[in-house]
């Protein structure tokens, strides 16, 4: 569970979680979403990982994230969000206009 | 389903049987005295004996519906959601003993052991067992092989199903627990008609083929 915990204490990995509630989505989609280099992506990913709250499906060479969250875990995003746990999360590029990229 | 769970399943069930036949072997004076009786009382410790019966059907009934369900290749489940059902059988199992237990120890010593703690003891143990399958169910990886179903869908109907079913089964505890009678039997019957329209919903996802 402290797994759990940490992996949901940082709002960019909740955000990773909130785009996947939409739809499974590959590395480089999810990427595309945070101003933050690749590795630093890829970390985020392998505490999700870790955390059992996502699983990954390689087909070819991309890697496609889907959301693995039981009720509680559910419940547990819900509430960090709600209450805001963490630092202010990082602005979405795709809604940064051209060249204000942070 | 695996080995050891079959295992396990059969040593409870070889367990179950004995002590069903055990109890109105041991009470064989009030089972001779009750078919032969034409008083509604004795007629009532006649039926109470054949409590201990119940579980064993119980268990024989889920583990061949869990059985059907992990045997299908086309899907085949996901190692982790197999497991969920098989816990699940297990715990089922083990309650079914521990509720044969308590019935075998009131009628082995000629007490009668009542409809109501009956009721409630099985609708406080069936409302955990559906909150916490529910919990997992919302975490069940999509099935693969043949005619496996899109996995996004497949993911957004059982985070559905996930929900309601550990709902249901929070509000069926709570009310065994909390609920006059009368109340408690309506709880039992909204939450019997979510759980078959989530078990319906599963079962369409489970046959809606990605590329359909």
């Amino acid at each position: 569970m402290n797994r759990v915990f940490k992996a949901l204490s940082d709002p960019s990995r909740r955000r990773v979680l909130q785009l996947l509630r939409e739809r499974p989505m590959s590395a480089g989609e999810l990427a595309g979403h945070f101003p933050f280099a690749k590795p630093t992506m890829s970390a985020h990913f392998a505490v999700l990982r870790e955390a059992d709250l996502i699983e990954a499906d390689k087909q070819g060479g991309t890697i496609i994230y889907r959301l693995k969250l039981s009720v509680v875990e559910d419940a547990l995003l819900g509430f960090a969000e709600s209450l805001g746990i963490g630092a202010e999360p990082a602005p979405d590029v795709r809604k940064t206009p051209k060249g204000e990229r942070p | 389903m695996t080995r050891q769970t079959q295992f396990v399943l059969a040593v409870l069930l070889m367990e179950l049987l004995s002590v069903a036949v055990a109890i109105p072997l041991m009470r064989w004076d009030a089972v001779s005295a009750g078919l032969a009786a034409t008083s509604l009382v004795r007629r009532v410790t006649l039926v109470q004996l054949v409590e201990t019966v119940w579980p064993p059907l119980g268990l024989i009934l889920v583990w061949v519906a869990g059985s059907r369900r992990l045997a299908s290749t086309t899907p085949r489940l996901a190692d982790n959601h197999r497991g969920y059902t098989e816990a699940a059988l297990l715990a089922a199992g083990f309650f079914l003993l521990a509720m044969q237990g308590w019935f075998a120890s009131h009628l082995g010593h000629g007490r009668a052991t009542g409809f109501e703690p009956v009721a409630r003891m099985a609708a406080i143990f069936a409302g955990l067992l559906m909150a916490t399958q529910g919990n997992f169910t919302a975490k069940a990886s999509p099935p693969t092989g043949e005619r496996a179903p899109d996995p996004a869908s497949w993911g957004r109907v059982m985070r559905r199903c996930g929900w309601a079913q550990s709902l249901a089964g929070l509000a069926v505890a709570i009310g065994a627990v909390a609920l006059p009678p009368a109340p408690m039997a309506f709880v039992f019957l909204a939450a019997w008609l979510l759980a078959m329209g989530y078990l319906l919903t599963q079962r369409r996802a489970l046959h809606r083929p990605a590329t359909a």
